[in-house]
């Protein structure tokens, strides 16, 4: 069987390659099952591969150039097609008013960097 | 502001032990002893809340490669430039972050700016409001200097 075709496919959003690097580590460690990564660094560059590509869940930051992230989960949110993404927001920043307006948008998860393996499996844990 | 608001002191040494631990590995605490500036290449961010405090990460290379090599499991010397200063972006992304929710609380509103490679202590920032913590990081002493707007 071609485990590949079998993989969750994640996109990871965020202008910082370290970032994204940590991420996939992240990811790599908390995942039970066969995991794949397609990447880009904001949110103009995600939607653009979204319309190409079709993923399983949707990780991004939000203080990005270009199109930040709270822009680019509202257009998702937004786009029949994608609205039923689960999406992990990931920021350095945290506070209840952000969380809050994430919340209203559908968004599944928030989690202050940095993450962590153990932050992710908890999160993953759950029905996303 | 509340009244349960850290001072700038004892909210960064929250922070950089927390960040430095979390996300490099390594303990961070306050130095006793001034080391010296890197005098070249700082890294700056603005954490903008009820005011807005400018950071500067002052590294000497030592604490550089310890937090580089911690976070990306490579050796120094097989990473390009860019690599490295986008890993040291991002560790003070992650530690202004946490500087912006620890000293003005979950329920404030802050942003951040994206940080910046500069050289030398930027000339927008005011001297006189300008302090220097140092920290120590396994015999690597190293600074933030912060500014108040």
């Amino acid at each position: 069987m071609d485990q590949t075709a079998e993989a969750r496919k994640v996109l990871i959003v965020d202008d910082s390659s370290t970032s994204r690097m940590i991420t996939r580590r992240c990811f790599e460690m908390a995942s039970a099952g066969p995991i794949c990564f397609v990447e880009a660094p904001d949110g103009a560059a995600a939607l653009a591969l979204l319309q190409e590509q079709n993923v399983d869940l949707i990780v991004t930051d939000i203080n990005m150039p270009k199109m930040d992230g709270m822009t680019f989960v509202w257009k998702v949110k937004m786009n029949k097609r994608l609205e039923s993404k689960p999406i992990i927001v990931l920021s350095s920043m945290k506070n209840e008013r952000m969380q809050s307006a994430l919340a209203g948008l559908g968004v599944t998860s928030f989690v202050q960097k940095p993450i962590s393996p153990a932050k992710l499996a908890e999160i993953l844990g759950e029905p996303v | 502001m509340s009244q349960t608001q850290l001072s700038v002191a004892d909210a960064l040494e929250q922070v950089v032990a927390e960040t430095f631990s979390e996300m490099a590995f390594l303990d961070a605490i306050p130095s006793e002893t001034p080391g010296e500036s890197s005098g070249t290449q700082v890294f700056v961010i603005q954490v903008r809340g009820d005011e807005t405090h400018h950071l500067v990460l002052d590294l000497p290379r030592d604490a550089k490669q310890s937090i580089v090599e911690n976070i990306i499991a490579t050796p120094w010397e097989e990473l390009p430039s860019n690599e490295i200063d986008d890993c040291l972006l991002e560790f003070l992304n992650v530690l202004g972050g946490a500087f912006g929710r620890l000293y003005w609380g979950d329920e404030s509103k802050y942003k951040l700016s994206f940080p910046e490679v500069r050289v030398g202590i930027p000339e927008e920032i005011d001297d006189d409001s300008l302090e220097s913590y140092w920290f120590d990081a396994y015999g690597q002493v190293f600074a933030l200097h912060v500014a108040r707007e």
